[in-house]
């Protein structure tokens, strides 16, 4: 670390930075107030957070971009257990995440491409080709992303993330921390715990040299406690939409998912989610809805079509349909009952065993009939993602079994979450039409 | 020819000889352990002339081959002759068609499943060993007798024996008058044979197939699995001659003999732990590259064909580092993406011709 970068990042991020970024979150805010959306948009009144929302989401990148040698900086998988890094004041950077802004911004194809001619097959999952080409020089919208000192990754979303971090950890020579969670195709065994437990009090002394202090209990207590928090909320924001009309649609849940993953362990994230539900609590009370004439409500089972989120959400709601839950979103509220800040680590490894990723697929049926129940929705829409192989295979299989057993009907659609060239929009619409007639009956 | 039993004699010979048998899918498992109690692991690799048409219907089209098949061999009742399924944890699709197996298809068999550790040091030896304490309950719930660790040991010996045979047959490849073709089928049999009849059968063909080898362009080959058989005939027309196997299916489970560790638990998970770098176990692309490197080095081969099914990321990952590694270092590398139920396709064929003429 140098004194320079720290001068540099506390005038830059903490100074110039944050006061630029109050002033937009407050004009944003105006502009929400003084030009509502138009009569014939198909959606309710936007929400009001949604300044903040980019402020913390902005402010996040503006931290890692100044971060270089002013504080450390991790590289972390979005499962990954992240309050120890927290607590040792790592700049934490997600490349999933970044993937997905990038999917939103459309230039992931730009960067799938560059990975591609650097001899990244097309196979490989989008968001690691999108990563790769970040990191092979590509631009992003974000401006400019942080070198890593260390790269955390938990293999309790997938395998790929192994992969696609050995390859960073090749590129960048830094210490790759692997914390490795056994599949649960039952229940967790206490060995399992055990594994990942042991992993993690060896990942804290790495991420402590690397960091060049020691991590302060009192810390890691704090932030594990403000991560729950956190979970908590987020929970409850979800939650939010099990109303009717829904005051929240799955996919601003996408969005305003982001300092769930990427920013626990946080204050202002506790904030951000505070004020959140607040604002939903009122919009429900007042009956304001994400999809106005909500008829239809439907679940969305894995990752978002980044590039076409706002493409899909429109044309649902032009036809009253509102998707109000998504296994995705859920992912990160559902584990909040085991977290425990008192015991931080121990209670880590129970909790980062158990994301739905890490899970059975009879395990993931169970949630998505639950989610469906506690929605009250009409039918599930079923994502099968080329990019994301443990998300996606057993979907056929939860598909029929959800139709015939459940009585919930389910559609597939075939896309990927990062890479536009695999998506069909006539094929989806056409389907999706076919789907909403079945619905109506 | 070389004589070399089938699947279905070894599989008739064992059930009469009042043992059971396990079907196995790719990739590491405790075979000791396996055979120790009594089970005979036959390994599937997505049989070719499968009909995947039942497994269309579960698995998407971007699922690799060795998984669309293997489901479709189970579902198509390929596996009516054994006495449990074994799905070890490879890789996410691995992963996912143990689940489904287990969840929702019932393929009226025990499934029984092993995560291999991706991390490494003493928590991951501890994690093995409770692991393989796990697979080994539950093969004694099937056969109804528990673990002989004697008997454990014992196999264990006799794994280290036929890998070390193995070596040894890599070693003399250039003293084995046998083609690629015919060592192959040789070399597979080791996914359906008793450890001992294996090396038995190498040690017999060590001694009766002297003289030149056919080929002269040294290559390895690496990937997934050498397959299909097509592959190896284009390399014996071109001159080929492998003299190393650095794929899953073969030389990637080469593991250390571990002779100083008298708990047959605990030596089994170190021997599973201690294999050769994999990509499929998360190896690091440039311990892969240097592995590569020595085994050509040892060898004497000058180039490396790598044959993978498509889909298949962990491969995928690794390839353009490796790759570029071999390369720098002298080593020319030739990737095919190939399907295993079908005849080698032209244009594959055509690709590894050229590339030979070019060593």
């Amino acid at each position: 670390m140098s004194l320079l970068a720290k001068l540099r990042y506390q005038f830059m991020v903490k100074g110039v930075g944050a006061a630029l970024l109050r002033l937009e979150r407050w004009r944003s805010a105006r502009r929400l107030r003084t030009r509502p959306p138009g009569r014939d948009a198909p959606f309710g009144p936007p929400l009001a957070t949604s300044p903040w929302l980019k402020q913390l989401i902005a402010g996040h990148y503006l931290s890692g971009r100044y971060s270089t040698g002013a504080r450390p900086v991790a590289w972390v998988t979005s499962g990954g257990p992240v309050e120890f890094l927290v607590a040792l004041g790592y700049h934490v950077h997600y490349p999933e995440n970044h993937g997905a802004v990038c999917g939103i911004r459309r230039v992931a194809e730009r960067l799938c491409e560059r990975a591609e001619d650097a001899g990244y097959g097309r196979d490989i999952c989008s968001y690691a080709r999108t990563d790769f080409g970040t990191v092979l020089g590509g631009a992003t919208p974000v401006g400019r992303l942080p070198r890593p000192d260390l790269l955390l990754c938990c293999n309790n979303i997938c395998q790929t993330v192994l992969h696609w971090y050995r390859v960073l950890a090749d590129h960048y020579r830094v210490p790759l921390l692997l914390i490795d969670t056994p599949f649960l195709y039952r229940q967790a065994h206490d060995h399992e715990v055990e594994y990942v437990k042991r992993q993690l009090d060896q990942a804290v002394v790495v991420a402590e040299r690397v960091a060049g202090r020691s991590l302060a209990p009192s810390r890691l207590e704090q932030a594990a406690r403000l991560s729950k928090e956190a979970v908590e909320l987020w929970a409850r924001v979800l939650a939010a939409a099990r109303a009717r009309p829904a005051p929240i649609s799955a996919f601003d849940a996408f969005i305003h998912m982001a300092p769930i993953v990427e920013m626990r362990g946080e204050r202002f994230t506790v904030e951000y989610y505070r004020a959140l539900l607040d604002e939903l609590e009122r919009r429900r009370q007042q009956g304001i809805a994400a999809v106005p004439g909500e008829s239809k409500r439907l679940l969305w089972d894995n990752l978002p079509i980044w590039y076409r989120v706002r493409w899909l959400a429109t044309w649902l709601a032009e036809r009253g349909v509102a998707l109000v839950a998504s296994t995705y979103t859920h992912a990160w509220g559902e584990l909040a009952p085991l977290m425990d800040s008192r015991r931080p680590l121990e209670s880590a490894a129970r909790v980062y065993l158990h994301p739905i990723l890490n899970r059975s697929t009879g395990d993931k049926l169970r949630t998505i009939q639950q989610l469906a129940g506690d929605y009250s929705v009409d039918g599930v829409l079923l994502h099968s993602d080329r990019s994301c192989k443990p998300y996606s295979v057993g979907q056929l299989d939860q598909q029929k079994l959800l139709g015939r057993k459940l009585g919930i009907p389910a559609l597939v659609m075939e896309a990927d979450h990062n890479d536009p060239r695999v998506f069909s929009e006539a094929q989806t619409e056409a389907r999706l039409q076919a789907f909403l007639e079945m619905l109506a009956g | 020819m070389l004589d070399i039993p089938s699947r279905r004699q070894v599989m008739e010979e064992q059930h009469q000889a009042g043992g059971r048998v396990a079907a196995v899918f790719p990739i590491h498992y405790p075979r000791a352990l396996l055979q120790a109690h009594g089970f005979l692991p036959i390994e599937v690799w997505g049989p070719p002339g499968t009909d995947v048409g039942e497994a269309d219907a579960h698995l998407q089209s971007y699922v690799c081959d060795i998984v669309r098949r293997g489901l479709g061999f189970v579902l198509a009742g390929g596996l009516r002759d054994c006495d449990c399924l074994l799905v070890p944890h490879g890789c996410d699709s691995l992963q996912g068609l143990g689940s489904i197996l287990l969840d929702f298809h019932h393929p009226g068999l025990p499934v029984l499943t092993f995560y291999l550790a991706r991390g490494e040091g003493p928590a991951a030896l501890d994690f093995t060993v409770a692991e393989l304490a796990g697979l080994s309950q539950a093969l004694a719930d099937i056969s109804g007798r528990p673990l002989d660790e004697q008997a454990w040991n014992r196999h264990l010996e006799i794994e280290v024996a036929a890998e070390a045979a193995l070596a040894r047959l890599w070693r003399e490849r250039r003293q084995l008058e046998l083609d690629n073709a015919e060592l192959y089928r040789l070399l597979r049999c080791r996914n359906y044979l008793a450890a001992d009849r294996f090396r038995e059968l190498l040690d017999k063909v060590l001694d009766r197939h002297r003289g030149a080898a056919p080929g002269q362009k040294a290559i390895l080959l690496g990937g997934i699995v050498a397959e299909p058989v097509g592959l190896l005939e284009v390399i014996d027309r071109a001159g080929g001659l492998v003299v190393g196997d650095a794929g899953c299916n073969l030389g990637r489970r080469l593991y250390r003999a571990v002779d100083d560790e008298p708990d047959p638990a605990r030596r089994q998970a170190r021997r599973l732990l201690g294999g050769p770098p994999d990509a499929t176990r998360g190896a690091a692309p440039s311990r892969i590259a240097e592995h590569l490197l020595e085994q050509a080095a040892g060898s004497g081969a000058r180039a490396l064909v790598v044959t993978n099914p498509k889909f298949c990321e962990p491969e995928l990952f690794v390839l353009p580092e490796v790759t570029r590694l071999l390369e720098a270092a002298g080593l020319r590398v030739l990737v095919l993406e190939l399907e295993l139920s079908r005849d080698l396709p032209a244009a594959a064929a055509n690709r590894l011709e050229a590339f030979l003429e070019t060593l």
